[in-house]
This record gives C-alpha cells, sequence and structure tokens, in this order.
C-alpha cells in the first residue's frame, strides 16, 4: 500500500461506502447538507437559507460507478498536519472537525487531503466542508437514510479488523 | 542550571509539530520551548490581517491558548537564545540563564533578506514576516497614502493586497519578469497578476529598485533601474527570506544555505534536530536536499523531529513544494514540479472568462505537479497524493485531465487499496 495510506485510523468510527450498492441518488447529501443547515428543516434549507445548507459528503461518479465519499477520519491526517490557521483539529473521539470560525478558506487542506474530501464551502461563506461525524447521532444522518445501504458506520480495532 | 528533557528553540509551525509527536510517544518527560517574540504561537501566514485590526492578535494564534498547559510545555517567550554549546549540551539566553538539554530541535525558521539598496535603512522601510513588523506598519499607517513593495512573491503580495484594502496606492517591483515566480506557472501568475491590476494595484516587472531615496531620514520616493522615480511614504521589503542558522553555523553545525540534516531532521551532532525553514530537507520529487520553505512541510518535518527524538525512529520521506491562498478572493494553489520540462505531457483546461484554470504535469503516466486556479481547486487533494505517492495513472489519464475528475474515476483495485470502500 502506498506510504500515504498508511494513514488509516485505529480503533476508530469510519463511515464505508459500497461502490458496488451506491445507487447514485444523492440522499446522503441531501440528509446531511439539512443536518448541517440552520433549520433543519429540508424545505426551509433548500429554499431560503443563505449561504446555503452544504453537504459534507459528495457522490463521486464516473459513468456507471458512483461512491459517496466523505472523510476517511485518517490517523495521521494530512489536513490538520497542513492547516494554516490551526483550524482542523483531531478531537479527543479522533474525528478530525474543522473550526468553521478559524477557517481562512485558504484551501491548503482541499490541496492536501489525498481523498478530496474536504469541499470548498460557498461565495458567502468560504470555509472547509467537511463531514464532522454528526456529534450527537448514533448513527450519522447519510448511513441512517441511505436507501440502499451502501453506507456502513464501523469501528476498527488496534489490528486494522473491523 | 535548568535542565529540560528536550528544547525547542523557536515558537512557530515545526516547534508546534515537534511539541505534539513528542507527547504522542511521551507524555513524562520536561519540555520547553524557548522563543525570542513573545507571542503565543501564532500562524505567520495571517499577519496582514493584523494591519487593521487589533483584535486580529488573538484570531491568529495558531494553536488554543491552553496549548502549552495542554501539552505541558514550558514556554520561555520573549528570550533570545545567545549561543547553544551542544559539547555541554546546553543553551545559553539572552537573560543570563543556561539551560541543559538531552534533545536539542533547531526551529528557528528564517528572516527577511535585507537586499543592499541605497536608503535600506530609512524610516518607513519595513519587512513584513512578523507580528511584529505587522505592528510597526499598522503604526506609521496613518501617514501612507503611496507605498511600494519590493518584491513581487507571496509574501509581498500579501501585504500589498493588505495595503490595497486599506485605500493605499500600492506599487509592486518585480526584479523576474513576472510576480510569483516560485510559486506559480506563467499563466497563474498572469491570472493573479490580473487581480491585483483590477483592483487597482500597479505591478511593475523586470524592473528593480536602484535606490530608496528620503526626505528627512524618512522615504519619500524609490528609483528604479530604468530611472523611473515612485513617491511613496512607505516601502515593504520581501525579496526573500533567509534561514536563521546562526545558532547552528556558530556552534559548528554543517549548514549549507540552511542547516544540513539526515532524513531523521538530525543535524551534524546526533542530539540536535532541525526542522522547518531553518533546515534543508529532501524535495521528494528531486531527491535533492534543499530548502522548502513551506507551512506544511515544517509541520511535518517537526514532527519526524519530534518522534526522533522521543526515541521513536522516523524517516522523513521528503516533501513537495506546495502552495494555497486567495488574492482578493480568488483561490489559487499549486503543487510539485510546475517549470517547463522535457518529456513531460500537461493536462489543461483554461477557462479565461471564469478563471477556472487547472493543469497538471505528468511525466511518463506519473503527476509531478499542479497548478489550479478558481474552481478548478476542488478535489485538488488527490492529484497532490498521486504526485506524492508517484502513482501510474496512464490508465486513466484521459479522465485525469477532466475538471469533474473524481475518485470514481481512478481503477477499482486503486480505491480499495486507498481503504476507499469495502467488498460488500
Amino acid at each position: 500500500m502506498d506510504a500515504l495510506f498508511a494513514y488509516q485510523v485505529r480503533a476508530m468510527r469510519r463511515i464505508f461506502a459500497s461502490e458496488d450498492v451506491c445507487l447514485g441518488c444523492r440522499l446522503c447529501e441531501v440528509y446531511c447538507a439539512v443536518r448541517h443547515s440552520k433549520s433543519g428543516d429540508i424545505i426551509k434549507a433548500m429554499t431560503r437559507e443563505v449561504p446555503k445548507p452544504m453537504p459534507r459528503i459528495v457522490v463521486n461518479e464516473a459513468g456507471p460507478t458512483s461512491f459517496a465519499l466523505q472523510c476517511r477520519v485518517c490517523e495521521e491526517p494530512m489536513c490538520v498536519q497542513s492547516c494554516i490557521s490551526g483550524a482542523m483539529r483531531k478531537d479527543p473521539d479522533g474525528v478530525v472537525r474543522v473550526d468553521e470560525e478559524r477557517c481562512i478558506g485558504c484551501w491548503t487542506c482541499v490541496i492536501s487531503c489525498p481523498y478530496g474530501a474536504i469541499g470548498r464551502g460557498t461565495a458567502e461563506r468560504p470555509v472547509a466542508l467537511k463531514c464532522d461525524m454528526c456529534p450527537g447521532l448514533d448513527v450519522p444522518i447519510c448511513v441512517a437514510n441511505c436507501p440502499n445501504e451502501a453506507l456502513k458506520c464501523e469501528e476498527e480495532d488496534s489490528s486494522g479488523k473491523v | 542550571m535548568e535542565r529540560f528533557d528536550y528544547l525547542i528553540i523557536g515558537n512557530s509551525v515545526a516547534a508546534v509539530g515537534a511539541v505534539e509527536a513528542i507527547r504522542e510517544v511521551d507524555d513524562r518527560s520536561s519540555l520547553a520551548i524557548v522563543c525570542d517574540e513573545p507571542f503565543h504561537t501564532y500562524s505567520r501566514p495571517r499577519i496582514s490581517e493584523c494591519l487593521t485590526s487589533g483584535e486580529a492578535a488573538e484570531r491568529i494564534c495558531y494553536r488554543p491558548r491552553e496549548f502549552y498547559d495542554e501539552y505541558s510545555v514550558v514556554p520561555i517567550l520573549g528570550v533570545r537564545v545567545e549561543h547553544i554549546i551542544p559539547g555541554d549540551k546546553a543553551v545559553c539566553l539572552s537573560d543570563g540563564r543556561k539551560l541543559q538539554y538531552q534533545k536539542l530541535l533547531l526551529a528557528t525558521g528564517s528572516r527577511p533578506i535585507v537586499p543592499r539598496i541605497e536608503g535600506i535603512g530609512l524610516a518607513g522601510v519595513h519587512y513584513f514576516t512578523t507580528y511584529a513588523h505587522v505592528e510597526q506598519l499598522a503604526r506609521s499607517l496613518s501617514d501612507i497614502k503611496q507605498a511600494v513593495v519590493i518584491g513581487g512573491g507571496l509574501i509581498g503580495l500579501q501585504a500589498a493586497e493588505a495595503l490595497c484594502n486599506i485605500g493605499v496606492e500600492v506599487t509592486v517591483v518585480e526584479k523576474l519578469d513576472r510576480i510569483l515566480a516560485q510559486s506559480f506557472d506563467e499563466r497563474a501568475s498572469a491570472l493573479i497578476e490580473a487581480q491585483f491590476v483590477r483592483h487597482g494595484v500597479s505591478i511593475i516587472t523586470s524592473a528593480s529598485v536602484e535606490a530608496i531615496l528620503g526626505d528627512g531620514g524618512r522615504v519619500s520616493s524609490i528609483s528604479l533601474s530604468n530611472n523611473e522615480s515612485i513617491p511613496c511614504q512607505a516601502v515593504v521589503v520581501a525579496v526573500g527570506v533567509t534561514p536563521r542558522k546562526e545558532l547552528a553555523e556558530e556552534a559548528g553545525l554543517r549548514t549549507n544555505r540552511g542547516i544540513v540534516v539526515d532524513d531523521f531532521m538530525r543535524t551534524s551532532d546526533p542530539d540536535v534536530y532541525a526542522a522547518g525553514d531553518v533546515c534543508e530537507s529532501v524535495d521528494l520529487l528531486t531527491g535533492e536536499r534543499c530548502l522548502m520553505q513551506i507551512w506544511p512541510n515544517a509541520y511535518a518535518e517537526g514532527r519526524i523531529a519530534g518522534l526522533n527524538m522521543a526515541g521513536q525512529p522516523t524517516r522523513y520521506k521528503g516533501g513537495i513544494s506546495l502552495n494555497a491562498t486567495h488574492f482578493f478572493g480568488y483561490p489559487v494553489g499549486s503543487a510539485g514540479l510546475i517549470g517547463q520540462m522535457e518529456g513531460c505531457l500537461d493536462l489543461v483546461d483554461f477557462d479565461e472568462s471564469t478563471g477556472f484554470y487547472r493543469r497538471i504535469i505528468t511525466r511518463n503516466g506519473i503527476p509531478i505537479g499542479m497548478v489550479m486556479a478558481g474552481d478548478a481547486l476542488d478535489r485538488a487533494g488527490i492529484i497532490t497524493a498521486f504526485i506524492r505517492n508517484k502513482t501510474d495513472v496512464s490508465s486513466f489519464i484521459t479522465e485525469l485531465g477532466d475538471r469533474n475528475f473524481n475518485i470514481a474515476h481512478m481503477t477499482r483495485e486503486l480505491r480499495l487499496a486507498r481503504q476507499l470502500g469495502r467488498e460488500m
């Protein structure tokens, strides 16, 4: 395995997607955006909120292949190491989160994340968009709402096994 | 004499990388940071925010206020290290103290190059690399209507943008034939220059400043090599930075342009390490040792130094050039080798009307560099990883050249190798 991708998480929860089962329906994106909106209501979020609520999980698509991608919760996150402002931090629960108040939108994280899993926000709010593993929910909202069970949230032990 | 197991000289990104790495391995031993700047660790690229706002100083802290407590670091700030004595494993401080160490890290960074120009010592001549520099410039702002920035690199342009945003008439004078020649390619330089010109900044290239002229000891104008003269009340000198290697040189450690270190960030003394702007480390793409004055690389080097200092041998694989910033809201980024090179295939997508510019340079099917501007930055990290890992992209090189390239365009094997999913 490439040296860079030895930065994999141990004993932490991550979301895994199956390209064999993903429909490319993008419901994960909708639920994620609404979860991270001010109102938490899909109609208000989609029609009225400024800045527009944005998803942190993005379906990557190429022809028939589709794959919902979000933060891989790397053990040694390139985004945290590269962050100019210190906004990108690994929290005690192991999840990498961005402090949107500290983020200056330089996109060093975007240019560092090997998965391209960090988004660039909107013109109104140009801060890093990043999966936060839905703190406060037992199951991340994308996993809970995937109609085809293409997303699973799993924990690995220190040997790398589920 | 005070004794610390780990002693770090410097309080910026490489030092923080080392602190966080040391504490991952060793949470018991004593650790101190000595720095001549009296401030909490701050993000140097953000100092231009402090030009107009006093509160910005708090905002640009690189780590939370509790950082030193949380990581059990004794911060000795506002104190200079006068000498290091590797034979005694000791350092001498400007306040008269002598500190002993088991392992020492030199993370002293770099300082602005002071060019030999007549008038360089006049009042009104400023530099732009530290908080103190910006504080000094901020204090004289009310007298500044026109300013000349000498140097069209990243620092000079950040200073130019900050001054322009507060209504100062700015002229940037660049010696080479384009701005940002070290960090971006010709097209990106032109796109960024257009942003500056659009905002009223004058950019003069292929010109050098012959003299800084004064009136009553203060800057009043500069004269160029072509005899043109530009009136100004302030000059910001941004012609490059040079490693602060004096302590190492005096102590007889091996230096070149910077402090020479091996793959474990060790200097010629086995108990002294160096990381960040001050040292020369390996460029992953050329295999050569050179100065890599890049923020993320400084963190990585600090981290590797820290792991090694704490007894967890870790080899640094090397860094690549990497830049990401924005000018007047226009985002730009680059990575790796971006000059014109023999035997390379460029994948280019450029739309002048939107300022979208995406260029990936490949050699023998392996990406070696990229330049992105505007929306082309989306998912750029995927390409950076290809560059770092020297991934052969031949089987999807056409898709790679498309602006919508994403991980679904990679081969399935590559996706699974990166644990991007499971066979379910």
